[in-house]
């Protein structure tokens, strides 16, 4: 479904992902996991083809992110940190604005609002939704068309415990027809969603490995992280 | 590509009129100018009062008189109202991160640039019409058989939604290289003002006193406020609107490189 070859990508100076080798198999739920700054969302941002790498290449099924974006972006529904809405509008004018750009009839709109539960919010400004709800018609955006790869960056970001309980629901559901990608810094997350976990650290990739696999080595995936983490520092230096 | 192109167009215009932006800045251009048209009447009438018996002697041609000076007078207003209209258009998409969804959306760049500057030429055909009433009621009162050229008046419109156009392409240049609305507003306010300044230049002499007003948007609107059609005229709005679409391609293309 997704396969990165030597992916790297430089701020002026500063070095934010640098050579990421990996390959995601349809069917599955994948967490990138990292502190923050680590260049999950630079990574993700490369998939979508929303940024150019500096060098290296992203494969979307088979599509180069960068050569034949909008072939690869056909495949892909992206859900970025901050939902991305004009907020002066109805959730229901952004979501016919969302199916407009992807060529999709209006039609479609009902199931993804059934299955996101917005049917209450559908005639209220975007920017008085509460940041689940906003989440939520983020994600609807991503699921119209139903694409089969989702690229989620952060989605329990900024919510309440039911809001986050939701939300881990709801991506597991996807999961069952979707190849879903999200970043994260929460463990627990991981642990709660995904069978996948990519772990980047100051841009380099230190683990690409089974959730299960890593904990049984690990204990738990915090330990995993920290030794990977170690391991690769020790070898840089 | 057509469909993509209205969507973004359509947004973007429920983006202006859910705002009071536009209703403010078409309540004071109508304001403005009818103010306009107030005076340059009176100082109409008491032409024709003086001159009277001999009109031929004052020169007393009603639309040289009374629209052409107001459509010039109109250039100036919109010098302030295009980019306040213009400043949101690509910067807020930006500050309002919803440019990350379009970045990562099946819209090409161009076919965003083309869908923001259709709206936004909606919105000036918009204003001009509102602004062409005044006219048309003045010519609606004026006496039966009174000289009214609604030809000369056609013209003049469509030159001032040329420069109106040709300012917006800018605006939108200017939006395309900001994150801030206000800085968008700022740098095309002052392009426009420079363009003044390029006209103003015209009241020198020697060669750079013809040289620099041709290059002034505002100086080519002269000959469409008189309701002359100049194919020069024309093609200079037409190049100046490319230039202002391909600045605002490449600040938009520029998001991809740069992040």
């Amino acid at each position: 479904m997704i396969r990165a070859e030597q992916l790297s990508r430089s701020f002026a100076a500063r070095r934010a992902v640098h050579q990421l080798n990996f390959e995601l198999k349809p069917g599955s739920v994948v967490a990138f996991v990292g502190p923050n700054g680590a260049g999950k969302t630079t990574t993700l941002r490369m998939i979508t083809g929303a940024l150019a790498p500096s060098s290296g290449r992203v494969l979307v099924d088979n599509f180069d992110t960068f050569e034949q974006p909008y072939q690869a972006r056909s495949k892909i529904g992206f859900l970025p940190e901050a939902p991305p809405l004009y907020p002066e509008l109805k959730v229901i004018e952004n979501l016919r604005f969302v199916c407009s750009i992807k060529g999709l009839d209006h039609a479609v709109i009902d199931a993804v609002v059934e299955r996101c539960e917005l049917g209450e919010v559908l005639g209220q400004l975007q920017g008085q939704l509460s940041k689940g709800f906003r989440q939520r018609v983020g994600l609807a955006f991503a699921l119209l068309g139903e694409p089969p790869l989702l690229i989620l960056d952060e989605p329990t970001s900024g919510l309440d415990p039911a809001q986050i309980e939701g939300m881990r629901n709801l991506i597991r559901t996807l999961g069952e027809q979707h190849t879903v990608v999200l970043s994260t810094h929460l463990l627990s997350e991981v642990e709660a969603v995904c069978d996948h976990v990519l772990m980047i650290d100051r841009g380099e990739l230190v683990a690409d490995a089974a959730a299960e696999d890593l904990i049984d080595e690990y204990g738990d995936l915090q330990q995993a992280f920290l030794a990977r983490c170690a391991v690769y520092r020790q070898e840089r230096s | 590509m057509i469909r993509r192109i209205v969507a973004v167009m359509k947004v973007e215009l429920l983006r202006q009129f859910t705002t009071p932006l536009v209703y403010v800045m078409a309540f004071f251009l109508s304001a403005l100018s009818g103010y306009f048209l107030i005076v340059l009447s009176q100082g109409f009438v008491e032409l024709t009062l003086k001159f009277g018996a001999n009109p031929e002697a004052a020169n007393l041609h009603f639309h040289e008189r009374i629209i052409a000076p107001l459509i010039l007078n109109i250039e100036y207003l919109f010098v302030v109202v295009i980019p306040l209209l213009s400043m949101r258009t690509l910067a807020a998409e930006r500050s309002q991160r919803s440019f990350e969804l379009l970045a990562a959306s099946l819209v090409r760049p161009w076919e965003l640039v083309c869908g923001k500057f259709l709206a936004l030429v909606s919105v000036i055909i918009a204003l001009c019409s509102v602004i062409s009433l005044e006219p048309l009621i003045l010519a609606m009162i004026a006496e039966p058989g009174s000289a009214f050229d609604y030809g000369a008046l056609a013209t003049a419109m469509v030159g001032l939604c040329l420069l109106g156009c040709a300012f917006a392409a800018v605006g939108l240049a200017a939006s395309a290289l900001t994150e801030s609305p206000a800085l968008a507003a700022g740098g095309s306010f002052l392009f426009l003002l420079f363009a003044w300044v390029l006209r103003l230049g015209g009241q020198g002499d020697g060669l750079w006193g013809q040289i620099l007003p041709a290059l002034s948007p505002l100086t080519r609107l002269e000959n469409f406020a008189i309701g002359r059609l100049s194919a020069a005229d024309v093609a200079y709005f037409v190049v100046l609107i490319a230039i202002g679409l391909m600045v605002a391609l490449r600040g938009v293309d520029r998001h991809r490189w740069q992040g």
